[in-house]
């Protein structure tokens, strides 16, 4: 059965998606260098960066981001862009640090999986309740897309079907099952959860255990006491050419969600090849 | 296999300290029937209570301020010796306690002949629970690595704790820059940071199941909080925030160093 990571990358006027993609690529071929990785955009891959994709597709059908600025309404599309009948899903703001066999392994019994508990860059499980109003008050499941996992199948085409579904009329689905606390942009992560808890799925989807999670550098889930707006300018971090991350002095491993763009810069795609 | 406590003792004008080792060492006698060997460069007037006296010169080149409630003195800090404890210790298997740790019970006896080869608190318990000190002492620092408490600690004579030794010993002599390396505020040198900054370092700059905790809850309370009165083995204190808490047969860190002079020269 094939297997592969699949990053989306959508043109859009805040961020360099295409210069995260490619990181988040070599990221994964330093410690995984034979994983698949398919590259679902809108953009042109230059020729340098070619050999880091295994696989590159056009983002299909009508474009259901056109009114969005944040340009995540077609990231319901991985589902069936994807050419893999095991995928990975992950942010391009990420860079992964360890081989991913282990992660393979347990992801095996998931027909489909979702992180729902996200650790500090003090590998401590986050309390991040501050940016999570909207899935406590409405009592939605802790999704995050982050990093996220489906097989080809019946079911789940059935799920990613709702999701599509939602993304496309967000503004009736969030009246009605996330009116407590309202969120008037569309989120992947909101319309995963509403689609999850209409489906009955929070059982099947999540891993109790700590290992299937990512560090997420959202600051103020990080347990500092200081009213840190961006991380990158309050803590010392490196990233060498053994492809080794401290933050603060500590070792990153695993998938690590930096959030902020300006962590990629010139030196770290150097260190990166 | 040899087992003992070692205690560091510099006196300053503030504090006696040999009185207050010489009032621990009658605890640890009573409680865990241990030999206590004292490092000190003062004078010991009840010899009787050490196993051994082990004399090295005094460096004053610290100070701090020392309260006992809202009252202050500053005074030299001489706490940098500890980090010879490795070199220093007469047993094969050594407890290192503060002087102002006072043991109330046996459960430290505990340590000894379970293999481990390095134990040491990475969390303090406040005796108000409620306090915010517990919460703020997790981290060396705000965005830092994990707090470690050096006021009692144990070790056993190997390799691996002969190299930690010898990296806090070099975190202690380049103070200056570590403490710019993990973001601490304050310039003085303190034992907890360094031993934290080399096990951290030790164990590949990451979290690790290396050294386990004490098998005690180390409770404390600050120089802020008042002695009010000490009796048979029972302590009384005022907490700051006028809370009464009184505590028998546990073992208690009374940070309150003046304070605690008061209690032994009542005793």
């Amino acid at each position: 059965m094939s297997k592969g990571i699949c990053l989306f990358a959508q043109k859009n006027d805040r961020s360099d998606y295409y210069k995260q993609a490619v990181a988040c690529a070599m990221s994964i071929k330093s410690f995984n260098p034979e994983e698949k990785i398919c590259l679902i955009t809108d953009m042109k891959i230059e020729k340098a960066d070619e050999k880091y994709f295994d696989v590159v597709k056009d983002i299909p059908g009508k474009d259901l981001s056109t009114n969005s600025t944040w340009k995540i309404e077609n990231r319901s599309k991985i589902y069936n862009t994807s050419p893999f009948e095991r995928t990975i899903v992950l942010d391009v703001d990420m860079l992964v640090l360890e081989n991913l066999e282990n992660f393979w392994t347990l992801l095996e019994p998931y027909e489909l999986f979702y992180t729902n508990k996200v650790k500090t860059y003090r590998n401590e499980i986050a309390n991040d309740d501050f940016y999570r109003k909207v899935f406590v008050h409405n009592q939605l499941p802790n999704v995050y897309c982050g990093l996220h996992y489906f097989k080809k199948s019946a079911s789940n085409e059935k799920f990613y079907a709702l999701v599509s579904d939602i993304v496309t009329n967000y503004k009736e689905y969030s009246e009605r099952f996330a009116n407590n606390f309202k969120q008037t942009w569309c989120s992947m992560d909101v319309a995963t959860a509403i689609a999850i808890k209409l489906l009955n799925k929070e059982h099947q989807v999540f891993s109790k255990s700590n290992v299937l999670t990512f560090t997420h550098m959202k600051p103020k889930i990080q347990n500092w006491k200081a009213d840190v707006k961006n991380w990158t300018a309050y803590i010392d971090y490196n990233f060498n050419k053994h492809k080794e991350l401290a933050v603060g002095n500590i070792i990153q491993t695993g998938i690590f969600h930096y959030v902020e763009d300006n962590f990629v810069n010139e030196q770290l795609m150097e260190n990166l090849k | 296999m040899s087992k003992g406590v070692v205690l560091f003792a510099f006196n300053n004008k503030a504090i006696n300290y040999v009185e207050q080792a010489e009032f621990c060492a009658k605890k640890i006698i009573r409680h865990l029937q241990l030999p206590v060997t004292i490092v000190t460069s003062d004078k010991v007037t009840n010899k009787d209570l050490f196993d051994k006296i082990i004399v090295i010169p005094k460096e004053e080149n610290q100070t701090r301020n020392f309260y006992d409630g809202d009252q202050r003195q500053k005074a030299f800090w001489n706490n940098k010796s500890r980090t010879s404890a490795y070199d220093l210790s007469p047993y094969n298997e050594t407890l290192v306690m503060d002087t102002d740790f006072i043991v109330e019970n046996d459960l430290l006896l505990k340590v000894f002949g379970k293999g481990h080869d390095f134990l040491i608190n990475h969390e303090a318990q406040h005796l108000d629970f409620q306090s915010n000190m517990t919460d703020e002492m997790k981290y060396i620092s705000d965005s830092g690595i994990k707090m470690c408490w050096a006021t009692v600690f144990y070790f056993q004579k190997t390799d691996r704790v002969k190299r930690l030794f010898t990296l806090i010993n070099h975190i202690k002599d380049h103070w200056s820059f570590y403490r710019f390396r993990y973001q601490l505020l304050q310039n003085t040198y303190r034992n907890d940071f360094a031993f934290a900054i080399a096990l951290h370092i030790l164990n590949g700059h990451m979290k690790s199941d290396w050294p386990i905790q004490l098998p005690i809850k180390l409770f404390y309370i600050t120089d802020r909080d008042k002695i009010v009165s000490y009796k048979d083995n029972t302590w009384q204190f005022k907490l700051q925030g006028d809370l009464d808490c009184k505590i028998k047969d546990i073992n208690i860190h009374v940070m309150n160093k003046i304070g605690l002079m008061k209690v032994i020269k009542d005793e």
